[in-house]
Formats: C-alpha cells, structure tokens, sequence
C-alpha cells in the first residue's frame, strides 16, 4: 500500500512540478520527434517509459558497484545500459512481435536514448529513492510526455497561418507556444 | 503600413469580433469604477496607463512587422485594462507594463493578433510577472488605514489577502456579505464580486460570451469547495470564501470565455468550464501561489483544441453507431 | 585537367554551403529544436556558455568523424546507439578535461557535463546526417552545426549578461525555461526574416 502510495505520489510530482520537458526542458526535441507521427505518439510515450524505467531500475541495481567517481562514467554506464536494453527490446519484438515491431521500429532507438535524459536527473538521485518510486518517477514522465506531445501536435498546424508575420511562422511560433506551455505549468512549481 | 477598419479575423459568426470587444472593454471599464474610488487616482492611472502601454505595443508591433494596424480592434485595451484589473492597485507601474508587453509581443501579435493567440495574453502576462515576482504580485496595501493610495503607491504597510489566509486553513476576518462590493485586500478589479456578474449577465444578454464556460467553472469550483474545504466552518462558508476570493470570479466570467482561445462546440465548452473549475482549486490548493487563476486559464487554453477533438470524435462514433443501427434496422 | 579543377571547386563549394547551412539555415538550435536543455542551462554565464561550445565542439567534430567513418557499414537501426555509445566515449575524457582546465564551471553545471553526450543536436547530425557523407563533408557539416550552437549559447549568454547588468537575473531566474525559451524563439524569427529576404532577393535576381 505504501509503494503504491509513493508510485503515486512520484508519478504526480513528475507529471506536475517536476515536468522535465516543461520545467527544466528536457527531451524537447524528442517531443518535437514524435509529433511528426501523430498516431504513433502513444507508442512512442511507451517507449520512453518502458526504457526510463528499465535504465534507472538498472543503475540502481548495479549502484554499489559502480566506480567512486561515478559521476565521470556516468554517461558512459548509462549508454552501455540503454543500448543494452534496445537490443534486447529490438531483439524479442522482432523475433516475437513482428507486427509490433515494425510500426514501433522507428522510435525504439529514439525513446531508448530520450530515457537517459529523462531518467539522469532521477538516477542522480538513486541512493535515497526506492523502487516504487522510480517506478512512479517513470511512469510520471511517460504520461508528461504524451500530455505534452499531443498538446504540442495539436498546435503545430496553426502555427504557420498566414496571418501571422513571416519571421514566426514554424519554428518560432513553436517555440512561444512550448514557452507559454511552461509558463502555465510554473503554477505547479514552488518557487525556492 | 495601412490603418483599417472593421473585423479583423477569426471569430465565431453569430458575433462581429469588433463588437465583441467593445462589450468587454465597456465591462472592465464600469468594474473599474469601484476599484478608482476605492483606491484613488492611482487605480485610475494604472489602468490608463497599462491599456496606453498596450496600444503602444501593439503599433509598435505592426509597425515593425510591416502589418495592417487596425483602429477599431480593442483587443489591446481589454488585455491593458484585464492585466490592470488582476494586479494589486500599489503595484509598481513597472512590473504592470512588463506583463503588458510581454502580453502582447509574447503571446498574442506572434500568433497573428485578435482571433489568432493561442493563449489569453492577459492571462499569460500576469502568469509572468506572478512568477517573477511574486512578492510584489500578492502583496496589498492596508485599505483599512483609511486613505486612498498616494500615485507612487509606496511606503505603505502591506497585507495579505483573503486567498493568502485561506491558503493557510484560516477563515478571514472579513464577511462574505463584504466582499461582495470589493472593499478588502486584493486584485483591484477581481474583488468587486457583484459588478463582475452584472458585467458577466451584460454580456450573456448580449451574446458576447457563452454562458456555459462560467456557470460550470463556478459550479465545478464550488463543488470541490463543498466536498475539499480549506477551512472549518463547513461546506457552505468554504464556498462563499472560495468562490468571492482571489480572481476566480474575474477568469470565469471575462477570461475563461475568450472565444478565440475556448472550444467551438458546446459540450466541449461545458468541459472547459468544469475543467477549469477544477484546475483553479487544485492550484489553489496544491500549487505555488495563493492565487492559480491565470495558471488554469493557460492549460485550459492548451487544451482547448483537443477537447473539441475529442468531443467531435464522440460524436462521430455515435452518429456512426446510430446510423449503422438505422441501416441494420431497414435491412431486417 | 579542367573538368578536374570544376569537380574540385563543386565539391568544395558544397562543403562551404554544408558549413554555412549548419551555421544558419539548418542551425540546430534555431530551427531543428535539438539540444534545447544544454543551451538553456549552459546559456546562464558566459563561462558555461563557452565551455559547452568548445566541448560541444569537440565531440560533435569527433562523434560525426567516426559515424561517417564507420556508421555506413551498420544496419539503420544501430547507428543511433553506436553514435550514442561514440558520444558518451567520448564525452568522459572531455568531463575530465574540463574538472582540470575549469574546475569551476565544472561544478556549477550540473548535469550538463553528463548530457553531453546525450545532445539531440549532436546524435540528430551524427546518425542522420554524417552516416550518409564522406569525412570532409561530414566534418564541414559537424563544424558548422557545432559553431551554429555554440553562437545561439553565447548569444543567450549575452541576454541573461544584460538582464544581471539591469539587476533583473534573479527574477528572470525564476523562469529560465521561459525566458531561454522565449530568447530562442526571437532568434529563430531574426533568423527566419534574414533567410526570408535572402530567398526574396534571390526571386528578385532569378
């Protein structure tokens, strides 16, 4: 009960005041990715999930046995790790789930390597968190990250109206509307 | 560079855009009035003056941009005047004017001006300068002492609000019955409760806004005061203060119901309306600030767009339903 | 001998308009979107801001070296990870580097020095791009996308320098995302309006 109550208390705090993609920015352009497939955003949430959960679960598994100077090697062990689990995701979902695998094949590589930014600012707090709350950290972060993209997705066509002036049409105005995005979600995050 | 006339651009086609923001500057203009005579010039100036600064960013804007500049587009005004309106009347004139330009170069003229912004300019400039500065934001001068407020509006002793104590579990001192006419600490122009619904009823009458939006905001937030209240005395009290504190009543009636940046169909408006309800509670209770308003209204207005998706999806898959029932109903 | 000297000035003309497109046009920051947290975070000092540039630098030119080099013989769906493996490789040394030469920035970036080599900038060009070019163009590309970011850090830095020079850092503080975010966004339009005149004089002249 109490795990649950931490996986759930985690994945709010995750999906709220500790946004990463609109608090502290994130996997931005990972969000941006995944728009460009509006159907597939949901499987791509999956994935980032699935491979954010994996990766920190596993680096607090091998904690103690990582160097003293981690920090250096950080980048290092998290990629090994990542591309580790990709393997083995790339190798059971086209052994196993062909079709699946084909309609996720082009953002497995993507969310694997989305999930080492995602979950570094929660690994570099691996010591004191438990499980459960990786876990909720995790799952916080998938569903932030479908919030987010098809929030984004949804705009992305109204932001090249001819209305609007040349300079801002595209990119631009993509970029106000994610920063607007983060203003709002600043109502959420208490100030130090 | 060409100054032109008449409607500017997308706005529902029951209601000509321009008309539509004359009503609504025509409000805030008379829920300014107690707010002036309750606070002196200074209320006066700072209103006139966020809404020149508006003006001024807005010509200033299309002059840049080598756009049409359109003389009978209020829309500038009513962001001055509703940024104005949400602030304390002893805030500096400078954090006002950064809301203002913030308001209209940031959130609305990118977007391509009236009926194009995605999100409320007023809602996000005042968002802005909450975060930037709150301790300026939410910080009102004692009305008790008496005097109306000097033009500087400082040296004076500060107070909290209403919403800052019940932020805190405590009842305020102040009756409800009282804060109905705006005479206590608070926005300028959010307090005066019973002008806000005559203007709200004003422009219900005059189609100018949907009365969906603010009646299920109200409702939703009342609801969540009754069940989730801050304070002791009970269901009916936390309502009362809930509802009559802070700027909720301002964001349901004038913000909320925004045509550009509120769903198009009407269920989606109803979710809209109780979607925001909610959100400003949950703010209320569980966010950074004493006061989440302009917070709400920015999701909502991120949201704005997939729930009319998802309704229109609904209401396809129904219509789907029904007439594949009709065919199998005509075939046997 | 003349079709010769041609070929050689084509290609080398190519691998200008590679290095001044990575610059501008296809600015990584500016118009792709990519490595948004490092350019917000990096972009608070000036220090920072150069530091990330240099070591952005660095492993862009050495990560796109190696991904041209190598990354053609693998299959699509490994180069992503093999770049990404290059990259964090890469980046240790550089960490140690900069925990020697700026023990100061060091401490003060935080993750920065960790994500570097997790950069979508970085990855985006090296898998995407580098795999399919030969080793010149890919370092002339790689050169350009890394000077591209690394003038949109400093540019920001400028910003944030103005902001503290008008006592408004720490307020600004208080919202970096929307403050960097929006600092991008003008970027880009003063970007899109230089490219936009450009592509009109070039109508005028066609």
């Amino acid at each position: 009960m109490n795990e649950l109550a931490q996986i759930w208390l985690t994945a709010i705090a995750a999906m709220t005041a500790e946004n990463l993609f609109l608090t502290q920015g994130m996997g931005f352009s990972r969000i941006i990715h995944s728009t460009r497939r509006g159907k597939s955003i949901g499987l791509y949430a999956c994935a980032v999930t699935f491979f954010s959960l994996v990766v920190s679960l596993s680096v607090q598994g091998i904690w103690s046995f990582l160097p003293a100077n981690v920090a250096l090697w950080m980048p290092l062990i998290a990629a090994a790790v990542t591309c580790l689990w990709y393997l083995v995701a790339c190798l059971i979902l086209a052994t196993g789930m062909k079709k699946l695998y084909q309609k996720i094949s082009w953002c497995l590589a993507p969310a694997a390597i989305n999930s080492v930014v995602l979950s570094l600012p929660f690994i570099a707090r691996v010591k004191e968190w438990s499980a459960a709350q990786l876990t909720g950290a995790s799952l916080g972060t998938g569903v932030a990250f479908l919030v987010t993209a098809w929030l984004i997705a949804d705009a992305i066509p109204r932001l090249r109206h001819i209305s609007m002036p040349a300079s801002f049409r595209g990119a631009p105005a993509l970029f106000l509307y994610v920063a607007l995005l983060a203003l709002a979600f600043l109502g959420f995050v208490p100030q130090i | 560079m060409k100054l032109l006339q008449g409607s500017q651009r997308y706005m529902p086609a029951s209601h000509s855009s321009t008309s539509m923001m004359w009503d609504m500057l025509a409000v805030l203009m008379v829920t300014s009035v107690l707010p002036v005579i309750y606070h002196g010039a200074r209320a006066a100036l700072l209103l006139g003056s966020s809404m020149a600064v508006c003006l001024g960013a807005y010509i200033l804007f299309q002059l840049m941009t080598r756009r049409e500049i359109w003389i009978t587009d209020a829309s500038p005004l009513v962001t001055g005047a509703m940024i104005a309106l949400l602030l304390p009347a002893n805030i500096p004139y400078w954090v006002v004017f950064t809301a203002d330009v913030f308001a209209i170069w940031v959130v609305k003229e990118p977007f391509g001006g009236t009926g194009r912004n995605l999100f409320n300019p007023a809602a996000a400039g005042v968002a802005f300068v909450t975060v930037l500065w709150p301790e300026r934001v939410f910080s009102y001068y004692n009305m008790n002492i008496g005097q109306s407020l000097t033009l500087s509006g400082s040296g004076w002793e500060t107070v909290s609000s209403p919403a800052a104590w019940l932020r805190e579990g405590i009842q305020p001192t102040i009756m409800p019955f009282e804060m109905v006419w705006g005479r206590y600490e608070g926005p300028m122009g959010a307090t005066v409760a019973a002008v806000i619904g005559a203007g709200a009823l004003y422009l219900l009458i005059r189609k100018s806004i949907d009365w969906r939006i603010p009646v299920f905001f109200l409702a939703t937030a009342a609801l969540y005061a009754a069940i989730f209240p801050r304070l002791l005395g009970g269901a009916v009290i936390s309502v009362k203060y809930e509802l009559l504190s802070g700027s909720l009543l301002f964001c349901a009636c004038y913000m909320a119901v925004d045509p550009c940046t509120s769903p198009r169909t009407a269920v989606g408006k109803c979710i809209f309306g109780a979607m925001g309800g909610l959100l400003v509670m949950l703010l209320r209770n569980y966010g950074a600030y004493e006061q989440g308003g302009c917070f709400a209204i920015l999701l909502l207005n991120a949201l704005s767009p997939l729930i009319d998706r998802v309704v229109l999806a609904c209401r396809r898959e129904v219509l789907s339903r029904e007439s594949k029932k009709q065919r199998a109903q005509a075939d046997s | 001998m003349k079709a010769k000297s041609n070929e050689r000035r084509r290609i080398h003309r190519s691998w200008r308009r590679l290095f001044v497109n990575g610059i501008l046009g296809q600015n990584p920051v500016l118009t792709g979107g990519l490595g948004f947290y490092l350019v917000l975070t990096g972009c608070r000092t000036l220090d920072r801001a150069l530091v990330i540039a240099g070591a952005t630098f660095c492993l862009m030119l050495l990560v796109c070296a190696l991904g041209s080099l190598f990354g053609k013989k693998l299959a699509p769906w490994l180069r992503l990870p093999f770049v990404f493996l290059l990259a964090a490789a890469g980046s240790v040394p550089l960490n140690l580097a900069v925990w020697s030469f700026f023990p100061q920035t060091a401490a003060e970036w935080g993750l920065c020095g960790i994500l570097l080599a997790a950069n979508s900038a970085l990855l985006a060009k090296a898998s995407k791009s580098a795999v399919e070019k030969k080793l010149p163009a890919a370092l002339a590309e790689a050169a350009g996308s890394a000077i591209g970011y690394g003038l949109v850090l400093i540019a920001l830095s400028g910003v944030w320098m103005v902001l503290e020079a008008f006592g408004l850092g720490e307020a600004f503080g208080k919202a970096p995302v929307v403050t960097g975010v929006v600092g991008i966004a003008c970027l880009s339009a003063l970007l899109q309006y230089f490219e936009n005149r450009l592509q009109k004089r070039k109508g005028r002249v066609l």
